[in-house]
C-alpha cells in the first residue's frame, strides 16, 4: 500500500509568503490572498489558471476563489489546527493523482497576531472536554505540551540545558533569514534566564504568535516542467492520528505513530533516512522536535537531548533542522511556512541559510495527528 | 424504523458528565468501565477506546488513588475568574484503576511535586460546584514501594 501514491507525480511548482510579524489591517483572508498572489507570481500563473483549492485558516475559501478568480473543480477547507497542513499537502496531491483536478492552490492566512490570540483563552482551550480541564486551570497546547517534557525529563533525565539547543539553533538560523520575525542570537545563560510561561517551559520554547500567510502551489509532474523554478516533486505523503485518550500527553510521545509515519513515507519516496539532507519539524514548542527525533529513529528514546547537541542539528551539522528560524524564530504558519523553506531549499534559494547540495528534504509534524511530507529534486 | 429521540444509541456527553458530577456531590470519584472488556475509561464516550464495544459504559467508583503521571506549573494568566490565579500547578494523574485525569494537587508546595508522587482524591465544594482534586498520600499498592522523599527529583 503506498497511501495512493504515485512517487513524484504531482511536484510544488510555485511557493509564496507574505511579510512576517505585525500586519495590523489584514485580515487572514487579505494575507491569503497575499501569499497566493506571491505564489502564482513565482509559478508563473494567474488564478484562472487554478483548477484546484484548498484553503486553511481563511476564514473562507470562497473569498479566496473570488479575490483571484478562481473557478476550481475541486475544493476543500480544513480546520485550523497546524497539524492540517500536512494533511492539506497531502489532499491535495491525492486529488490531483485521482485527476479531480490539475493544478491546486493552497492557502493559509493568519492574523493571530492583530487578532490577540492566545491559544489559551477559554474560547481556545485544547483537548475534546475543556468543560473538565479549565476548572483546573489547565489551558493552551503548550501546557500540554510542558507535561509532556516534565515527563521525559522524570523518564531519561533530559535537562533545560538541553532542550536550549533546540530554539538556540533555530534563532541562529532565523539570523540569516531576513523575513524571520526574530533574528538577534541569545545566550544559554538568557535563555534559562527567560521567564516560565508553563514550567518547565520557558518563553524561548514557545513559538511565536505573529500575523502572515502562505501559499502553495501543486500541479502534475508533466505540467511542472513547463513552469519559470525548477519542480520540486512531492516524494510521498503519509499521516496517521493518534485519537483516543488525546485529552492527555501520550505515553511514548508520540514514538509509534511518528515511526510508523516516518517508515511509510520514506518507503513511498524510495529513500531512506540516510537521503534526508534538512529536517522541518513542527515546531510549535521546542520538546516537540525531541519527540520528532526519536519517532523517526534518529535516536533511542530519550536520548533526542543528547542528540541534538553539539551542532548536530544546525547549518553545516550532520542533520540541519529548520533552516529558516521555523515556528520558534520565523513565523508561525502552523506548518506552511516550513514546508516552503523545504522547497526553498530544493530549488537552492537561501542564500546564507542554504543547505549546500539539498536533494532530499521531510517535513514532519507530531501531535495526535502525525503527518510528514518528502520533497525532492528528483523524482 | 427507529426516530427520535428516545431511539437515539447514545447518551448526550452531557448527560454522561452530570453522572459523574453527580458522583463528586457524594464524595465519589466515578469513571466507566466497559461491559464487554472490563477497559476502564474516563472521560466517558460513546464507545469503547479499548474493545469499540458500544455504550453506554458501566459507571464503577474509583478509589481515587494513584499517582502524578506529570505536571506543569502556570505562570502565566490564560484565563479569567474563576479559574485559580497563576501560579498554580495542574497535574495529570493517572488513578490505579487506569484512567488519567486533569487536575491540581493540593496540599503540598508546587515546588515540591514529583513525577510518580502517590495521591489522592479530595473533594472540593465551591458552592454547587464539586471538583476532584489530588493530595499527597501514603503509598498503598505492590508498586509502590519507595516512600516520595527518597523517588527522584524531575526537576
Amino acid at each position: 500500500m503506498n497511501d495512493g501514491f504515485s512517487r513524484g507525480a504531482v511536484a510544488v511548482v510555485g511557493v509564496g509568503t507574505t511579510a512576517f510579524g505585525r500586519l495590523p489591517g489584514y485580515s487572514a483572508d487579505d494575507l491569503g490572498v497575499w501569499a497566493l498572489l506571491e505564489a502564482l507570481a513565482d509559478a508563473g500563473l494567474r488564478g484562472t489558471d487554478i483548477d484546484g483549492l484548498i484553503a486553511n485558516r481563511v476564514s473562507s475559501y470562497e473569498t479566496i476563489a473570488a479575490q483571484h478568480g478562481i473557478q476550481p473543480r475541486w475544493v476543500a477547507q480544513l480546520p485550523t489546527e497546524g497539524r492540517m497542513s500536512g494533511a492539506s499537502i497531502q489532499l491535495a496531491s491525492l486529488a490531483i493523482h485521482a485527476g479531480l483536478c490539475r493544478t491546486v492552490a493552497l492557502v493559509y492566512g493568519n492574523n493571530g497576531r492583530s487578532a490577540g490570540a492566545t491559544y489559551g483563552a477559554a474560547g481556545e482551550a485544547y483537548g475534546t472536554s475543556p468543560e473538565l480541564t479549565l476548572p483546573y486551570g489547565m489551558t493552551s497546547p503548550g501546557a500540554f505540551y510542558a507535561l509532556m517534557m516534565q515527563r521525559h525529563r522524570h523518564l531519561y533525565g533530559t535537562t533545560e540545558e538541553q532542550l536550549a539547543a533546540v530554539p538556540m539553533t533555530f534563532r541562529r538560523h532565523a539570523s540569516l533569514n531576513e523575513n524571520a520575525v526574530m533574528r538577534t542570537p541569545y545566550t544559554l545563560d538568557e535563555y534559562l534566564a527567560s521567564r516560565y510561561i508553563v514550567e518547565p517551559l520557558h518563553l524561548l520554547d514557545y513559538c511565536l504568535i505573529n500575523d502572515g500567510g502562505v501559499a502553495m502551489i501543486i500541479t502534475t509532474a508533466e505540467a511542472a516542467v513547463d513552469h519559470p523554478k525548477p519542480p520540486v516533486y512531492v516524494l510521498g505523503a503519509a499521516q496517521t492520528g493518534q485519537l483516543v485518550g488525546s485529552d492527555v500527553p501520550p505515553e511514548d510521545f508520540w514514538a509509534e505513530a511518528i515511526s510508523e509515519v516516518g517508515r511509510r513515507v520514506l518507503r513511498i519516496a524510495d529513500r531512506t533516512r540516510d537521503d534526508v539532507d534538512a529536517l522541518m519539524i513542527y515546531d510549535n514548542f521546542s520538546p516537540n522536535v525531541l519527540f520528532a527525533l526519536e519517532g523517526l529513529g534518529y535516536c533511542k528514546p530519550g536520548e533526542s537531548g543528547d542528540f541534538v547537541q553539539d551542532g548536530r542539528i544546525g547549518l553545516g551539522g550532520e542533520l540541519p533542522i529548520n533552516t529558516s528560524g521555523g515556528h520558534l524564530s520565523e513565523s508561525y504558519m502552523q506548518g506552511w511556512g516550513l514546508n516552503v523553506e523545504a522547497v526553498r531549499q530544493l530549488r537552492g534559494e537561501c542564500g546564507a541559510r542554504q543547505v549546500a547540495g539539498a536533494r532530499t528534504i521531510q517535513y514532519v509534524c507530531s501531535s495526535p495527528v502525525v503527518s510528514s511530507i518528502v520533497y525532492g529534486t528528483q523524482r | 424504523m427507529k426516530a427520535g429521540i428516545e431511539s437515539s444509541p447514545i447518551v448526550p456527553m452531557v448527560e454522561r458528565l452530570a453522572q459523574y458530577r453527580a458522583g463528586l456531590a457524594v464524595g465519589e470519584l466515578r469513571i466507566t468501565r466497559c461491559r464487554e472488556c472490563g477497559t476502564n475509561e474516563f472521560p466517558p464516550r460513546a464507545a469503547c477506546a479499548c474493545c469499540g464495544a458500544p455504550g453506554p459504559a458501566e459507571w464503577i467508583t474509583s478509589s481515587g488513588r494513584g499517582r502524578v503521571w506529570s505536571f506543569v506549573v502556570f505562570h502565566k494568566r490564560y484565563l479569567s475568574d474563576p479559574a485559580p490565579r497563576p501560579p498554580y500547578n495542574v497535574a495529570v494523574v493517572q488513578l490505579v484503576e487506569g484512567p488519567k485525569l486533569i487536575t491540581n494537587i493540593v496540599g503540598i508546595a508546587d515546588s515540591d511535586i514529583r513525577v510518580d508522587m502517590p495521591v489522592e482524591a479530595v473533594f472540593d465544594r465551591h458552592g454547587d460546584t464539586v471538583v476532584v482534586r489530588f493530595r499527597p498520600s501514603t503509598p498503598a499498592g505492590p508498586t509502590a514501594d519507595t516512600p516520595a522523599s527518597e523517588q527522584n527529583p524531575s526537576r
